[in-house]
Order: C-alpha cells, then sequence, then structure tokens
C-alpha cells in the first residue's frame, strides 16, 4: 500500500512539472522600426533560438508613440499573455517600466544609450526597479571624437547635430560636448526640435523641423553628426543629409553605407547574445537585479571609402584594419 | 715556504686565469655560433615586419579593392616608411627600404647616424657581390632583405654586429662568472680537502717528528687517511716504539755499565790493594830477614794476582760476547764436549765428584758459535763442581746433551749445595755469588751462560733445591 502511495505521489509531481513546463511568452517592443531596432530584434530572436530555449516570441513595433507601446504592454498583461518583456529602445523601455512596475514580469532593456539617464538602472534606493535589468547601447564618446579627429588629421571642423528632444538624443548630445572640449579644432553646432509622438502627424512634424534645423545650420558646418535617437535612425537621414553637407558620423553600419563616413557602435552580435543570456538567467531563477547593466562586450567600426575619398581624407591602416568586412565604397 | 702557501700561489692563478680563458674561448666559439643565428633572428624580424606593416596593409587594400587607389596606397606606404624609421624596442636593428632599386631611400637617420643615400646604394650593391656583413659609416651590420613585388620595395633589416659583440661579450661576461664561481667553489672545496688530508697530517707528522727529535716519545702518532700518510705514520710510529724499546736498553746498558764498572773497579781494587799490602810486609820481612815470611806473602800475592787474571778473564769473556762479530761455523760438538772433558781432566786432576757425560745426538755436527757453546758448558760445570756439598756421599755433575727435533738441550746436573729459592731471581745477574766461602770466583759466571743462550735466543731454566742444582739450556739447533 505505501509503495502504490509512493508511486502516485511521483506520478502527480511529474504531471505537474510537465503541466508547468509551456513555453514562455515573450514579448519584444520595438520603440520604432528603425534599422539599428530591428536590427537588434533580428538578431535577439535568432540568439534565443539558438540557445534552444522553449519560447514563444512576439514582437510589437511601437512605431515611436508613448501610448501605443503602453496600450500594448497592458494589453498583454491583462491577458497574461507574457512572461518577459524585452524592450528595444529607450521609449519602449520607459514605458515598460512605468506599465511592469509592480507586475512580477521582469523586463530586459536593449538599445538604450543612457539607461542611468533615462531611470532604467536599478540602485540600492530603488528597490521597486529590482525586475528591470539590460544592455547599454554605448561606445565610448571619446572614441567617436577620437576617430573623428584622426580622420580629420586635427584639422579645424565645424560639426553640426540635429536632434529631436528625444531622451537618448539628449543624453548623447551632453556627452559629446562635455568631450569636445578636449579637442579645440572641433566646433559643435547644435540645433534640437521637440520630439512630439503622440500620433504619427505629431512625430511626422518633429521630423520635418528637424530637417529644416538640418538646412538652416548648413553655413555653419563642415559635416553633419548623427546623435542616439529617432532622427538619426531613420532610414532617410543620411542620404537627405549627405546632399547638403557630408554625414561625418553615421548611427549605424547602415547609415555608413548609405554615406556617413563612419560609424563605431556596439556589436549588434554581441549585444543579442548578452540578452539572450540574460533572459536565460532570468528564466532559470536568477533575479534580474542581480544581473549587471554592462554594454555589449564588442563594437562594430565602419567605414565609408567613398565617402572619405571624396572628402579627401585617406582612412589609417589602424582604423581600416578593425573595421572588418564593414569597409563600404 | 708553507705547503699552504705553495698551493695557493699554484691554485690561485687557475682560479683566476680559468675563468679568463673559459670567458675568451666562449667568446671566440660562440661568436661563430652568434652570428649565424643572429641572421636567422634578423630574418625573422624583417619576415615579421614586412607581414605585419607592408603585407597587411596592401592585403586590406586588395581585399576591399582599394589597391587601385592611388592616394591609399602612397599613403599606407608613407605609414611603413614612418614605421619603419621608428625605434622599436623589442628590435635592436632597423629597416630601410629602397624603392624602385634605388630610387630612393628611406631609413631612421637618427639610428644610421652620418649615413647618406650614396654610401648607402653603395654598401648595398657590395652586398650583390656576396658580401656578408654591411659597412656604414664604419659600424658594420648582419643583414636580412625582403622584396615586395607589388610596392617594388626591397626591405632590408641590419643588424649592428656591435650589438652581437656586447651580447657576446655580456654572454663571456656570465660564463666568466659562472666558471670563476664554479673555480672559487671548487678551490675552496679542494683547499678544505687538502687541509683535512694533506696539511692537517703534515703538520701532525712534523710536529711528532719533532717531539721525536726531542726523545719525547710519549703520545701516539695515528693517522686514518689518505692511506700514504697512514702507511707512514704507522712507520713512523714503530719507530717510537722502537726507539722507546732501545732507549730503554741503552739506559739499562748503561745501567749495567755503571754497575759492571763499579763492581768491577771495586773487585780489581781488591786484589791489588792487598797485593800492595802484602809487597809492604815482604820487604820489611826481607830487611828482617824473616825470609820465610816473606815467602809467605809472596804466596799470598801470587794468589791475588791469580784471583785478579781470573777476574780480567771473566770481565773479558762477558765483554767479548757482544763482540763476537765472526760468522756461525759447522762444528762438532761431542768433540768440544771431549776436549772439556779432557781439559777438565788437565788442570783438576783431583776431582771431588763424578764427571759424567751423555751426548745423545745422532748428529754431532751443529752451526753456530764454537767459543758460545763451550764457555756455556764450562762455566756451568765448573760452577757443578765448585758449589759441591761435602756432606754428601757421591757428589756428581751429569752433562747432558741431547736433540729433540729442532732443540738442542744441554743439561748440567748436580746433588751440590744448591741455591737457595730467594736467589733465582738474582742469580743471572753480575759479580752474584751466594756461598763465598766455598768457592772463588768472579760472579760473573752465570751472567755469561745468559748472555751467550740470549745471543742465541736461547732459554735457561734451573731447578734448584738443597738437593742440588739442574741447568738445563735450550737453542735452536741450526
Amino acid at each position: 500500500m505505501n509503495l502504490v502511495t509512493y508511486f502516485l505521489y511521483v506520478f502527480a509531481l511529474l504531471t505537474y512539472s510537465l503541466a508547468n513546463a509551456q513555453s514562455k511568452k515573450v514579448l519584444i517592443i520595438e520603440t520604432l522600426p528603425v534599422p539599428i531596432v530591428t536590427t537588434h530584434t533580428q538578431y535577439i530572436s535568432a540568439e534565443l533560438s539558438r540557445l534552444n530555449m522553449d519560447i514563444k516570441l512576439e514582437i510589437y513595433n511601437g512605431d515611436g508613440q508613448s501610448e501605443r507601446i503602453a496600450n500594448h504592454i497592458s494589453k498583454k498583461l491583462n491577458c497574461n499573455c507574457i512572461d518577459l518583456v524585452i524592450t528595444n529602445g529607450t521609449l519602449a523601455s520607459k514605458i515598460g517600466k512605468r506599465v511592469l512596475k509592480g507586475k512580477s514580469i521582469p523586463m530586459v532593456f536593449v538599445t538604450v544609450a543612457d539607461p542611468h539617464g533615462a531611470g532604467l538602472v536599478p540602485s540600492k534606493d530603488s528597490t521597486d526597479l529590482n525586475f528591470i535589468a539590460g544592455s547599454i547601447y554605448s561606445v565610448k564618446r571619446g572614441t567617436k571624437l577620437e576617430i573623428a579627429n584622426q580622420l580629420l588629421k586635427g584639422k579645424q571642423t565645424d560639426i553640426g547635430i540635429v536632434a529631436t528632444t528625444y531622451p537618448s538624443a539628449l543624453t548623447d548630445i551632453a556627452k559629446l560636448e562635455s568631450i569636445s572640449n578636449k579637442y579645440k579644432n572641433i566646433n559643435l553646432v547644435k540645433r534640437v526640435v521637440d520630439y512630439k509622438d503622440t500620433n504619427d502627424v505629431e512625430l511626422t512634424d518633429t521630423y520635418l523641423q528637424a530637417k529644416n534645423a538640418v538646412v538652416s545650420i548648413q553655413p555653419e558646418v563642415d559635416f553633419y553628426w548623427s546623435v542616439n535617437g529617432p532622427f538619426s535612425e531613420k532610414q532617410s537621414f543620411v542620404p537627405e543629409t549627405s546632399k547638403i553637407k557630408p554625414v561625418l558620423y553615421g548611427a549605424n553600419v547602415n547609415s555608413v553605407m548609405q554615406g556617413a563616413l563612419f560609424t563605431v557602435i556596439p556589436d549588434v552580435q554581441s549585444a543579442a547574445e548578452q540578452v539572450a543570456q540574460i533572459v536565460k538567467a532570468i528564466f532559470s531563477g536568477v533575479s534580474p537585479h542581480s544581473i549587471a547593466v554592462k554594454p555589449a562586450p564588442r563594437s562594430t567600426v565602419a567605414f565609408n571609402v567613398k565617402t572619405a575619398t571624396r572628402l579627401g581624407i585617406v582612412i589609417p591602416y589602424d582604423l581600416l584594419s578593425i573595421a572588418g568586412d564593414n569597409i563600404f565604397q | 715556504m708553507k705547503l699552504r702557501d705553495l698551493i695557493f700561489i699554484t691554485s690561485f692563478p687557475l682560479v683566476v686565469i680559468g675563468p679568463i680563458l673559459v670567458g675568451v674561448i666562449s667568446y671566440q666559439f660562440l661568436k661563430e655560433i652568434t652570428f649565424d643565428k643572429l641572421q636567422v633572428v634578423n630574418a625573422l624580424h624583417t619576415k615579421d615586419f614586412v607581414e605585419l606593416h607592408v603585407n597587411a596593409r596592401h592585403d586590406i587594400l586588395v581585399k576591399n579593392k582599394m589597391d587601385g587607389l592611388k592616394n591609399y596606397v602612397k599613403a599606407y606606404k608613407d605609414e611603413v616608411v614612418v614605421e619603419a624609421q621608428s625605434e622599436d624596442e623589442s628590435y635592436k636593428g632597423s629597416f630601410v627600404i629602397v624603392e624602385n632599386q634605388g630610387e630612393r631611400f628611406f631609413y631612421n637617420k637618427g639610428y644610421f647616424v652620418g649615413v647618406t643615400d650614396l654610401e648607402l646604394n653603395s654598401s648595398l650593391a657590395g652586398l650583390q657581390r656576396g658580401d656578408r656583413i654591411l659597412n656604414l659609416s664604419g659600424e658594420k651590420y648582419v643583414f636580412s632583405k625582403l622584396q615586395f613585388a607589388p610596392w617594388k620595395w626591397d626591405i632590408y633589416g641590419l643588424y649592428p654586429v656591435e650589438e652581437t659583440s656586447e651580447l657576446l661579450r655580456e654572454v663571456a661576461f656570465a660564463a666568466f662568472l659562472v666558471c670563476g664561481l664554479i673555480l672559487v667553489v671548487l678551490f675552496t672545496v679542494t683547499s678544505l680537502m687538502y687541509r683535512y688530508f694533506v696539511i692537517k697530517p703534515l703538520s701532525e707528522i712534523s710536529s711528532f717528528s719533532e717531539r721525536l727529535s726531542h726523545l719525547h716519545l710519549e703520545g701516539r702518532l695515528r693517522i686514518k687517511s689518505p692511506e700514504e700518510f697512514r702507511v707512514l705514520s704507522k712507520h713512523l710510529d714503530r719507530m717510537r716504539i722502537s726507539l722507546t724499546e732501545n732507549i730503554g736498553r741503552i739506559e739499562k746498558a748503561n745501567e749495567e755499565l755503571s754497575q759492571f764498572s763499579y763492581r768491577t773497579s771495586h773487585d780489581l781494587k781488591s786484589p791489588l790493594t792487598a797485593s800492595k799490602k802484602l809487597t809492604e810486609y815482604i820487604l820489611q820481612d826481607i830487611e828482617s830477614g824473616d825470609f820465610e815470611e816473606a815467602k809467605s806473602s809472596v804466596k799470598r800475592v801470587q794468589s791475588q794476582v791469580t784471583k785478579l787474571e781470573s777476574l780480567v778473564d771473566d770481565v773479558l769473556s762477558l765483554t767479548k760476547i757482544d763482540l763476537i762479530t765472526e760468522n756461525e761455523v759447522e762444528f762438532n760438538i761431542k768433540a768440544l764436549i771431549d776436549d772439556i772433558v779432557d781439559k777438565r781432566k788437565t788442570f783438576f786432576e783431583e776431582d771431588c765428584c763424578t764427571f759424567s757425560v751423555i751426548v745423545d745426538l745422532t748428529d754431532p755436527i751443529i752451526s753456530g758459535h764454537k767459543i758460545r757453546y763451550q764457555q756455556i758448558i764450562e762455566n756451568l760445570v765448573s760452577n757443578g763442581f765448585k758449589y759441591k756439598d761435602e756432606t754428601k756421599q757421591n757428589p756428581y755433575v751429569k752433562l747432558h746433551v741431547v736433540s729433540a727435533g729442532e732443540r738442542l738441550s744441554i743439561t748440567v746436573e748436580d746433588n751440590g749445595v744448591g741455591i737457595p729459592d730467594k736467589h733465582h731471581s738474582e742469580i743471572y745477574q753480575m759479580f752474584k755469588r751466594f756461598h763465598p766461602s766455598l768457592a772463588s770466583g768472579s760472579g760473573l759466571g752465570l751472567a755469561i751462560v745468559k748472555k751467550h743462550v740470549e745471543r742465541m735466543q736461547g732459554s735457561i731454566h734451573l731447578t734448584s733445591s738443597q738437593q742440588g742444582s739442574t741447568f738445563r739450556v735450550d737453542i735452536k739447533r741450526k
């Protein structure tokens, strides 16, 4: 009789485990469908698949609209349709933090340049952020400026920055300004327009203002510089801006392919691997707040040789050699 | 000069000259090997330089289809030239780039001080003729050459031979130091071993010899190693023992001589004094006309002189024992005994005692000093007769000579007065007489016998009582 009881118990336990061993539902929220965001989504999906994790993945495009993003997350919460949210981009991450607070659903952010500034990184005082982990999308600004200075061979240069008040853009501009003080030959000319994302119309208007700002500073600058944020990340930014003045720094590899002279960004593959490992750790029982928030371990450098030649610039071997396959003509 | 100093003087140059020689030989030996190795190392450095700086740049241009962009090719060539003109901490040499077979030269002017393009061109031309060493402004270099056709470059890696010399000197110095250290250690160890195995034993032998020279014979010399010193110390110690024994014997002999001189002088003086007194009496008697008394005194003088003569004869006999230098001869002992018996009969017509002689020898011929046997037998037999016991009937003296194996036994037996036990230990001492009232004599007879027996390495035994005495002399028969 005791033996029968024992076997029944084990059977029940197994059934329960199997029942609970369901696929994990993961929602990837994209701030907007810019290449840097969509590329990250693509690589993260591939990495999660490679790790053989039993995951049901949903990808949602926020189109740069905060409410849209918030509503979708809430809907998913109400139907109990998510086990973990990956927020791709600063806006999606900030919305996610607001909506998911206290909901016991872990959140992993990616493609966020300044998570500390965006209030995403938990500190010892902010225990309510303990459900958040992520990867910093950032390369040291000093590195970018140093490469630029090397390419310009220390020549006096005026660089135009046009951006919206998108958080990561502002953070990026602030840090660039502080570092550019070290380079006496580099002068930054800045124009910032308000970022309005209530609806598509407002968003379109925002971008139009930004374009006008680009044109307005044309006489003052030699080159344009892409900062973080949706404006620079737009597919049309480099082609349109290049018609006015050359784009020295592009937001991503695609920008360089389109004609920006160079870019230095966190390596998307290594960032995706990092995020996938964080997701795996969380599903293994590790608490999100115990996972350190760090940049991706590798960076990607890309150059456009045609642009360089047109500008009379020879990319030194030291720089060209680290670009690997990311040399475009 | 002390042995220690001698060893130091001979070893010290070895310690100094040895390492120098090793250093010099190492230098010469290594020079050749190092030159070849240096060329290999220089070739590797040059190859690495071309691979990492020239080939890598060219490859990236080719890979990105930029090798047709003249501005890039020129820029990258300039970069390589800058690299070639820079100091490299890991490479003591420097590179020279020759463009288009001597059209232009690129090199570090700070490294090749005073070198002109013309001199460089001329030196490089020498290499074509088979020179192994490049000479530039008095400095010598080994070289390695690689060509890079896409850029029409000849790239030379030049390494100063002086650096090699410096390296070699360092190596030679290191070899000198190591060798020196080893030699110092060896010298120390050898010195310690010398000290323990040579100098210390020699010091002991030296102080022993000094003590020996001052006849301080106490204290044994004992050296365990090395073997030669052990044997020497053993012989020296034997010498000490022998010296001790001989000195003992000499002292004993001196003592005996002193006693002998004293006793001899004393016994000689006695009859001389008596004779002198008697001659005074004789003169008085002659003056007084008492010729009978004078005759009697003369007879007494004769007796004293006879006594004196006998004493002198015995002394002579005793001293002669040590002076016998003739070789031993073969003689017939039976014939000797017969002579002694005849002599006895001739000079002692009225013998008081029966004298019997038994010679029990299958071969009476023996080898030895005849005089020794004669005196032994005569003295023993004479004593037998002298010390007869008047109270006993049929006094006798028996002489028995027998051979038992290798031993010859001479036994003289009498039934005389015997010798008291308390004197048995003294009987062979000189001038000892235990029954002076019974017979006259010098007291040297048994001393003479004993000495002869000792010289013949024999033994003498006495058994004596009131019934008589028996002397047995055993001598190894030759």
